[in-house]
This record gives C-alpha cells, sequence and structure tokens, in this order.
C-alpha cells in the first residue's frame, strides 16, 4: 500500500475532530477529501503532516510508520503539503521560498538555486523570482507554496483548499498546472476541497468527511447519487422533502 | 528553631508574598486581557517610588495626600501612553518601545537622584509582639497594612471587571473590537482606559513597595521579573490565581531569604526558567493552539 | 544560469558597499593622523564601535535572522569576559584558555537557550532569556570567591600598543559583519530566516526548527563570547556591569536601529555608540546617563516611524522628496 490512514481519532476536549478515520491513496492516483465545514478535513492533514497528533490510530507510507514522526522528518519521508491561507514567508522573495524548498534535498546553494529556477519556470512564475511574497496576489502565492511544496521532491502532495478565493480562469490554470505536475513530475494528490468543478474535473476517487468520520468512498460522478453526502451536504430537510 | 518563630516567618512570607501578586496584577491584565507587553512596569513602579518619595521629602506632602496624586496622574500616563505610543498590536514593536520608555525613566531616574539606594520611611517599622506557642511573634503592622491593601485592591479590581460598564466593556472589546464598535464603543479609547487603570494599579503596588523596600534606580528589573514569574505560575490574566501565585513566590522568597539570602535572586530566576519551560500550564504555546494557528 | 560563485560577488559590488569602504578608509588610518597621546581616546571609541558591531551582528543572527527575540544577551558577553578574567587572576593561565573557556562555557548557555526555544516562543522566550540573564548576573554578583562581587576582578598582562587591539576590534567587526553576509546567504541562513518568517510552513517543508533554532544561538553565543574576552584583556578588568541589562539594551539599540535582519544594520547603528562617550566627553560624567535617555528615545523614534531602521531609509527618494520640497512650486 503507497499510503494509508487507520483508524485515526482526535479528540479536542469533548469535540471529536476526527472518529476512527481510515483511507488509502494508490500510488499516482489524486484522491479528494470534501466535507461541509468543521467536518475534520484540516484536522487530518494536520495529523498526517505531524503538527497534531492522534489520539489513536496510524499512518503508513510506504510500508513506513510515519505516526510518530516529527514533522521535518515526514517531509523528508516524501510528503509535502500546502496550507489554506497561503501565507507563506511574507518578507522573503519567491527565489528564496522555494529554495528553501530545495534545500531540503541537496546542500549546495547552487544547484538549490538551479533547481529552484527551474521549478519557478515549470509553474510559470518566472519573473516574479525577486518579488517579495507580501507583493503577490493570491494566485501567485498558492502557486509559490505549490511550487516550494514541489521543491521537497513529495511523492504525495497534500493540497489544502489550493483552488480557495480564486476566480474562475485562475482556477481552471491551477487545474492545468496539478494536472501538468502529475504528468511530468509524477506525485500522487490527496487534496481538500469545496470547488466541486475541480473535484469533478481532477479528481479519480473521493472521500466525504462529516462530524469527523468517512461517510463514503466513490468515483466524482456518483457524489450527487449518494443519499449520505447529499444529507451531509445538505440537511435534513431536503432528504424530508 | 521553634514554632512561633517559623509561624512569624511564614505570616511575613505571606504579606511579601501578597505584594508580590498586587506587583503581578497590573501586567497580567495588560498581558492577559488587553494583549499589551509593557516591558516598562518595573520602571513605572521605580519612578512612582520616587514620586511618593519626592511628594513626602521634597513637598512636604502627606501620605494620604500624596498616594490619591499619584494614582490619578498614573491614570492618565497609562492612557496616553497607550494613545501615543503602544497602538501597535506587534507584541515585538511593543516589547522594543516599551523597553525604550523603561531605558528613558531609568535614566532619566539615574540622573536627577543618583545611584544612591534610599529609602521612605526611617527607622524600623512598628511592630505587634505577640505571645504564641511558647515564644512570641513578631509582626510588623506594614506587612499587614500591605496584606490587606493588596487583597482589597485585588478583589476589587476583579469585581470591577466582572461586574462594572468599563470592566465589562474592556473585555468584550479585547475579544471582539467590531462588535463593540458596532454597539457604539470607541475601542481605542475603551483600551486606552484599560491600559489607564492598570497603571493605577501599578501606582498602589509602588507605594505599597516603598513603604518597605529601598528604592534604587535599578529596582524596575526585580520588580518585573517577579511580576512575570508569579504571572507565569499562575497563568497570564488570572488575576485571582495571580494572587495565590505571589503568596507563592512570596514565601518561597522568605525561605532563600533565610537560608541563602545571597542566593535568593539566582533560586527565584531559576525556578522562574524552570517553570516556564517545563510547567505547560504556564506555557501557552501548547500542540493545540499550534494547529489552531496552522 | 550563471555561476553560483560569480553571481553572489557580483552582488556586493554596489554603489553602497562601496561608499561605505570608502568612509572607513580614514577610521583605519586614525592611528597615523594623530600622534602620541592624541590617538588613544580616537582609538578606543572605535574599539567600542567595534566591538558593539560585532555584538549586535551576534544579535542580528539570534533575533533578526532566526527570530528568538532575546533580550539578555550581554550574558554571553560577560561570560566571555569572567572566564578569561578567572583563568587568567583566579587559575593563571594563558589568556587563550580562557578565551576557549568562555567559548565552551558561552556555547553551553546558547545549547540550553536553543533548548528553551523549543519549548517557548515569542514572549515567553524572552522573559526567559531576562531570566537567565539576571540568573547568570546574580552569580557574578555572589560567587565572591570566584568572581570577586562587585569588584570585579582586574587582570595583569603585558603592555601591548593599543594600536594592535585598534586594528583587532575592525578586523573582528570586519570579518563578523561578512560572516553575517554569507549566513544570510547560505543555505542555513535561509533556513534560519524561514523559520521566523512561518515556523509551521518551514517545518512541513522539511526545516529541522530545534536544531537550526539550536545552532543559530550556539553561533551567537560563542562569538559574544569572544568580545567579551577581548574587551576585559583590553580594558584590564571585569565586573557584574558587563552583564547588565543595559548592555543587552544597547545591543538591540544598535541593531534595531540600524535595520534587523541586515547585515548593514549594525554597522549603521553602532555609530549610536558614539554619543555615550560624546556626552561624556562634552557635558562631563555626571551627564552620561542622559545618552541612555537618547538611546530610548530614538529607538522609540525608529520604532514608531521606520521601524525597519536606518538600512530601510532609501536614500534617492528621501532626496528627491527634499529636492521637490527645497525647488519653489508653480501655482496652478
Amino acid at each position: 500500500m503507497f499510503f494509508e490512514i487507520e483508524g485515526i481519532t482526535k479528540r479536542y476536549g469533548g469535540l471529536v475532530a476526527n472518529s476512527n478515520v481510515s483511507l488509502h491513496v494508490n500510488r499516482h492516483e489524486i484522491v479528494g477529501l470534501i466535507g461541509p465545514n468543521g467536518a475534520g478535513k484540516s484536522t487530518l492533514f494536520q495529523i498526517i503532516d505531524g503538527f497534531v497528533r492522534p489520539d489513536s490510530g496510524f499512518i503508513r507510507f510506504k510500508d513506513k510508520d510515519l505516526t510518530k514522526l516529527p514533522t521535518s522528518k515526514i517531509n523528508k519521508a516524501g510528503i509535502a503539503c500546502t496550507f489554506q491561507h497561503a501565507q507563506l514567508f511574507p518578507q522573503l522573495d519567491v527565489l528564496e521560498s522555494v529554495m528553501i524548498g530545495t534545500y531540503c534535498r541537496t546542500m549546495n546553494r547552487a544547484a538549490a538555486r538551479q533547481e529552484a529556477e527551474k521549478l519557478i519556470a515549470f509553474t510559470g512564475l518566472q519573473g516574479k523570482e525577486g518579488t517579495l511574497i507580501d507583493k503577490l496576489t493570491m494566485f501567485d502565492r498558492k502557486r509559490v507554496e505549490l511550487t516550494a511544496a514541489l521543491a521537497t521532491q513529495p511523492e504525495l502532495l497534500l493540497l489544502d483548499e489550493l483552488f480557495a478565493g480564486l476566480n474562475s480562469t485562475e482556477v481552471s490554470e491551477m487545474v492545468d498546472l496539478v494536472l501538468r505536475i502529475r504528468r511530468e513530475l509524477k506525485p500522487t494528490f490527496l487534496i481538500i476541497e469545496h470547488v466541486i468543478k475541480v473535484i469533478m474535473s481532477i479528481c479519480e476517487r473521493v472521500y466525504v468527511l462529516d462530524y469527523g468520520k468517512i461517510i463514503a468512498e466513490c468515483k466524482p460522478d456518483e457524489l450527487s447519487k449518494n443519499p449520505l453526502v447529499v444529507k451531509a451536504y445538505l440537511g435534513e430537510e431536503y432528504d424530508a422533502s | 528553631m521553634n514554632v512561633a518563630i517559623w509561624t512569624t516567618i511564614i505570616i511575613n512570607g505571606l504579606c511579601t508574598g501578597s505584594l508580590f501578586g498586587l506587583v503581578s496584577a497590573a501586567f497580567s491584565f495588560q498581558f492577559g486581557a488587553l494583549r499589551m507587553m509593557n516591558f516598562a512596569y518595573g520602571a513605572f513602579v521605580m519612578v512612582g517610588m520616587y514620586i511618593m518619595y519626592a511628594g513626602m521629602h521634597h513637598f512636604g506632602l502627606h501620605a494620604a495626600a500624596a498616594v490619591p496624586i499619584l494614582v490619578v496622574l498614573y491614570f492618565f500616563v497609562g492612557y496616553f501612553l497607550r494613545a501615543t505610543l503602544l497602538k501597535s498590536a506587534d507584541p515585538n514593536v511593543q516589547i522594543i518601545i516599551t523597553s525604550g520608555v523603561a531605558l528613558v525613566l531609568e535614566s532619566v531616574v539615574l540622573f536627577i537622584v543618583g545611584a544612591l539606594p534610599r529609602s521612605l520611611l526611617a527607622g524600623i517599622p512598628p511592630t505587634w509582639k505577640i505571645p504564641f506557642a511558647g515564644g512570641i511573634l513578631v509582626i510588623s503592622k506594614l506587612n499587614i497594612l500591605t496584606f490587606i491593601v493588596s487583597s482589597v485592591v485585588l478583589i476589587g479590581f476583579s469585581t470591577f471587571l466582572k461586574r462594572t460598564w468599563l470592566g465589562m466593556t474592556i473585555r468584550a472589546v479585547v475579544q471582539q473590537k467590531e462588535a463593540a464598535s458596532l454597539m457604539g464603543v470607541d475601542p481605542e479609547k475603551i483600551i486606552n482606559a484599560g491600559f489607564g487603570i492598570s497603571f493605577v494599579i501599578t501606582a498602589i503596588a509602588a507605594v505599597m513597595i516603598s513603604l518597605q523596600f529601598v528604592l534604587e534606580p535599578t529596582a524596575g528589573h526585580y520588580y518585573q521579573l517577579i511580576g512575570f514569574l508569579v504571572c507565569v505560575i499562575a497563568g497570564m490574566g488570572n488575576l485571582k490565581g495571580g494572587f495565590y501565585a505571589g503568596l507563592l513566590v512570596g514565601l518561597i522568597s522568605t525561605m532563600a531569604n533565610i537560608f541563602a539570602a545571597t542566593w535568593h535572586d539566582a533560586i527565584l530566576f531559576i525556578l522562574f526558567v524552570i517553570i516556564l519551560t517545563f510547567l505547560p500550564n504556564g506555557v501557552f504555546v501548547s500542540k493545540k493552539s499550534i494547529s489552531r494557528a496552522v | 544560469m550563471q555561476n553560483a560563485k560569480t553571481e553572489w560577488i557580483g552582488d556586493w559590488i554596489t554603489p553602497k558597499n562601496i561608499l561605505v569602504c570608502v568612509l572607513i578608509v580614514p577610521v583605519l588610518l586614525i592611528p597615523f593622523f594623530y600622534k602620541g597621546g592624541a590617538a588613544l581616546l580616537p582609538m578606543h571609541l572605535v574599539i567600542m564601535v567595534a566591538s558593539y558591531i560585532v555584538l549586535a551582528q551576534t544579535w542580528n543572527i539570534l533575533s533578526g535572522l532566526t527570530g528568538m527575540f532575546s533580550l539578555g544577551h550581554a550574558t554571553f558577553y560577560g561570560l566571555g569576559g569572567y572566564a578569561l578574567a578567572v583563568a587568567m587572576v583566579k587559575l593563571k593561565l594563558n589568556p587563550l584558555v580562557g578565551l576557549a573557556a568562555g567559548i565552551v562555557l558561552s556555547a553551553f548557555f546558547g545549547l540550553l537557550l536553543g533548548a528553551i526555544s523549543s519549548r517557548l516562543t515569542g514572549f515567553f522566550f524572552t522573559i526567559s532569556t531576562i531570566a537567565l540573564a539576571q540568573v547568570i548576573r546574580t552569580i557574578a554578583m555572589q560567587w565572591t570567591p570566584v568572581t570577586n562581587s562587585i569588584t570585579g576582578l582586574k587582570i595583569f598582562r603585558p603592555i601591548v600598543g593599543r594600536v594592535y587591539f585598534f586594528y583587532a576590534a575592525i578586523a573582528m567587526a570586519v570579518a563578523v559583519s561578512i560572516f553575517f553576509a554569507y549566513l544570510r546567504r547560505s543555505r542555513m541562513g535561509s533556513m534560519f530566516v524561514a523559520i521566523r518568517e512561518n515556523i509551521h510552513l518551514a517545518r512541513s517543508l522539511g526545516v529541522d526548527v530545534v536544531k537550526y533554532k539550536t545552532v543559530s544561538s550556539v553561533i551567537a553565543a560563542m562569538i559574544a563570547s569572544v568580545v567579551g574576552s577581548f574587551i576585559t584583556y583590553y580594558i584590564q578588568v571585569v565586573d557584574p556591569n558587563y552583564l547588565s541589562p543595559i548592555i543587552s539594551e544597547k545591543i538591540i539599540m544598535v541593531t534595531i536601529i540600524g535595520g534587523m535582519g541586515y547585515a548593514w544594520g549594525p554597522i549603521f547603528g553602532s555609530v549610536l555608540i558614539l554619543l555615550e562617550e560624546f556626552i561624556r566627553g562634552t557635558l562631563g560624567a555626571r551627564y552620561a546617563p542622559l545618552a541612555s535617555t537618547l538611546y530610548g528615545i530614538i529607538l522609540i523614534v525608529f520604532m514608531l516611524f521606520k521601524p525597519n531602521g536606518i538600512v530601510s531609509i532609501n536614500l534617492k527618494r528621501s532626496f528627491a522628496m527634499a529636492i521637490r520640497a527645497l525647488t519653489p512650486q508653480k501655482e496652478k
């Protein structure tokens, strides 16, 4: 198994953020993780990424147990992620931000720089290497964050609402970029997403999370046919009518 | 040592401790409720002590007249300090600016009065001598006064925060600025007033300290660290806990003074670093808050 | 793609850098301009300024790059001074042994600071640095058999011309400043800055935060200790004032007013150290505390209006604005 989570449970006081969550991702897949706000998606990502320790359950990546590893070691193992709000490193320029990613794979400054420039060109940010992150638009920031994550040469990329806050042309550009990354760099993706168009166009399999539990696993086009999913998203009234 | 001596030590320790609780209250309130880092706060305690000294010895004021003047003066000092210099919400900026203010206050006091330590009240303070368990309890009247004043001020202050309009508004404003301005309150003015009120507590603490301890231009550093220590043990912003933590620190401090007077400060501050580092209650950067920041 | 090495030497040759280098030359010639005793005071001033440049650069590594805001940096300076003095006076050892002991001791405290920073951040880290500094200061004042309490230790050394100290101090300031600039551009510097800017993202990009925070504080501690030993050897006395919070505040002031996180910051800011000597020289020692008053005021003014320090002042734009203000405006 390439990547699997088994029985992850996390409680905050009385609040259950994740309850016995199990899922798996095959190599080269794009898997979506959807669910209403507060369903526990971001908590699950934080657990995978080592920011939050689960109360129980374990995470395995290429038959290696990641559950107890610190975040930086999880990255070294081959998992990278992007964050919801794309805060990045406000006072650094684009090149150095990406280089912080490449530095994790090489000690050499020149090599790191060369690699970073290659990736910046690949994600279409060329010409903006010297711009401070503070001065960038949201779309560019998201691309920089994605580039920095790619720079660590991940085998599994976790994208947390990468498409949120983008307009429709930007969304389709970003979709193209993700597909191009998949084609050329061949990572595997696990993405949290609200934009249903994106889920439909790129995901091969979708998990639906509600109140911290996985309530469905299906192909994206089956989502609207699944009564549990419809109920989770639209509430009881819809079901009743 | 017999029971009476021990009882004396403990009573005196508790009284000193109540003073520490009072000293920390202003800081705890500034940090916990107003989200302000005030590193000039020890310096203001020190300046307050010197103002008392100047009022009583140079202008011939009676303590009963000097205290209200100091309290009112400090309210406005606090109000305008927040209104002019401390508008930034960035903690590092607040730390740097207040450190600058502390540097100015200390050096001006040093320039005016010199480094020579002074003391407000001359002579040995009056005491009560009570026969107890085969010995005699020696209790300084000043200590008892300190204990009473500290408790009254702290109870009054927390009642003020919980029960009065201004107190409740201060808490509301810090939690949600937008909502407060919808209610027709200028949040900036409320925070300024809150800062002013915390300075009133500082003034009272300065008065009580000046009655018991020597005045030195560098005295502020010490009370500032004591204030931090008490706040860290209690948890920032926890006024009631601050009083108990103050009592505890007072006891430890008195014991340290008896058994290893020269190492008193070192013991206290090593304790401080250890508590800060290893007791998660005092440490607010828990795993949970990290995850929330992500 | 340019070769990385030439690229960064090229980056260094900017008008500003050349201008500052040219301005430094007359300073280097001070021993030749003044004859005899007249050179002593200017040389002393340069030595003090240069040593503050080094101290401020080390604080700049710790706080400016890595974002660990320390208010107890004088600790390392004092440890270096005391290690040298104790080795020479009490143990009758070679000063180099004292220097090395100071470096080792400071490195140990740097490690301790790194360990603390892995558990505490922000304000809590800052107050723990104050408390640690206070502990060390108390030990220096109370451990009389070793430190001689507030009198301090007076060391006796063979007479060395001040001109040697003068050039050594300048060499140290230049070397450490270049080291800082190099560090900022190196892999390690990028890691430090990533931690300062966004610790969570840095972690998720594979930066071992605890390791780099510790490395940063150990580097800063070791270099600051060398300055302490150097000044003690030069002035021939060490006392608890070496550990005073005032020293820490001066170090911070120099860096912040110059520009935190930039190699030029401490160099520009350190000129302010002259202020104290200037006041002492013109108004007399009685007025020396007023220098600290001015430091405080300057610090506040910069924080309010130019929080990024002198480095952030754009000369070209300021000139343009001044010229615009001076030229008479045509009325419309």
